[in-house]
């Protein structure tokens, strides 16, 4: 992590604050995920990350098709 | 940008060929590729779980190297941990699974109100579920994870 400082209008102080108490996290950490909307990670990665993730479909078979309807059966089945 | 939680169910059908709402969710990562799609570790763990045990190693890789790095994980702290806790056991003795309780508190905390699932837990007045489809006849059964 990189220590920086920052000065914020009264109003933007409160909101920050309130936002924290909210979620109860440290105000940081409600500062850290304002950046990372307004200032997304690049692009083109995030697009090389999705395409790469809609690749995936359906590339296994279960043979029965029911696993997204019985998870929570399947998964106490046998060893995590 | 839409924040989306990504459910366990949705992990699921979105792998398995033969799943028959495997195109719909397929569509619905495919709509929603500009906007974040987020998780969290219960999730996870409890999709290792099922995908290892219903299609192997290979399945598991392909979660870890392919599908998750498109997904961001957001952090359970022991304070959200204890709350899902608490809704799930006033919750007993329905359905909901622990996971789900997890998710939907983790919703509340983020103020996430969309969620690409296919399971009826989620089924709440103040959320939207990506993909629109009636729940399958074991989700709507309830079950106890």
């Amino acid at each position: 992590m990189i220590r920086t400082q920052v000065s914020l209008t009264a109003d933007q102080m409160r909101r920050l604050r309130t936002e924290a108490r909210r979620r109860k996290v440290p105000i940081a950490e409600v500062v850290r995920d304002a950046i990372d909307r307004i200032v997304p990670s690049d692009p083109g990665d995030r697009r090389a990350r999705h395409a790469r993730l809609l690749a995936a479909a359906g590339r296994f078979h279960s043979g029965t098709g029911d696993l997204a309807a019985r998870h929570d059966e399947i998964a106490g089945e046998g060893e995590w | 940008m839409t924040r989306i939680l990504v459910d366990t169910s949705a992990l699921l059908a979105f792998l398995d060929g033969d799943d028959p709402r495997q195109a719909l969710v397929r569509s619905a990562f495919e709509d929603h590729v500009d906007d974040e799609l987020v998780t969290h570790g219960y999730v996870v763990a409890e999709s290792l779980a099922v995908v290892r045990r219903r299609l192997g190693v290979a399945g598991v890789t392909t979660l870890l190297d392919d599908v998750l790095p498109a997904i961001e994980l957001l952090p359970v702290d022991v304070e959200l941990h204890l709350s899902a806790q608490r809704r799930y056991r006033a919750s007993l003795p329905t359905g909901v699974s622990f996971v789900d309780h997890v998710s939907l508190a983790l919703m509340d905390r983020e103020g996430i109100r969309t969620a690409l699932v296919l399971d009826a837990d989620f089924d709440r007045r103040d959320i939207e579920i990506i993909p629109e489809t009636s729940p399958s006849p074991a989700q709507s059964g309830g079950s106890a994870a």
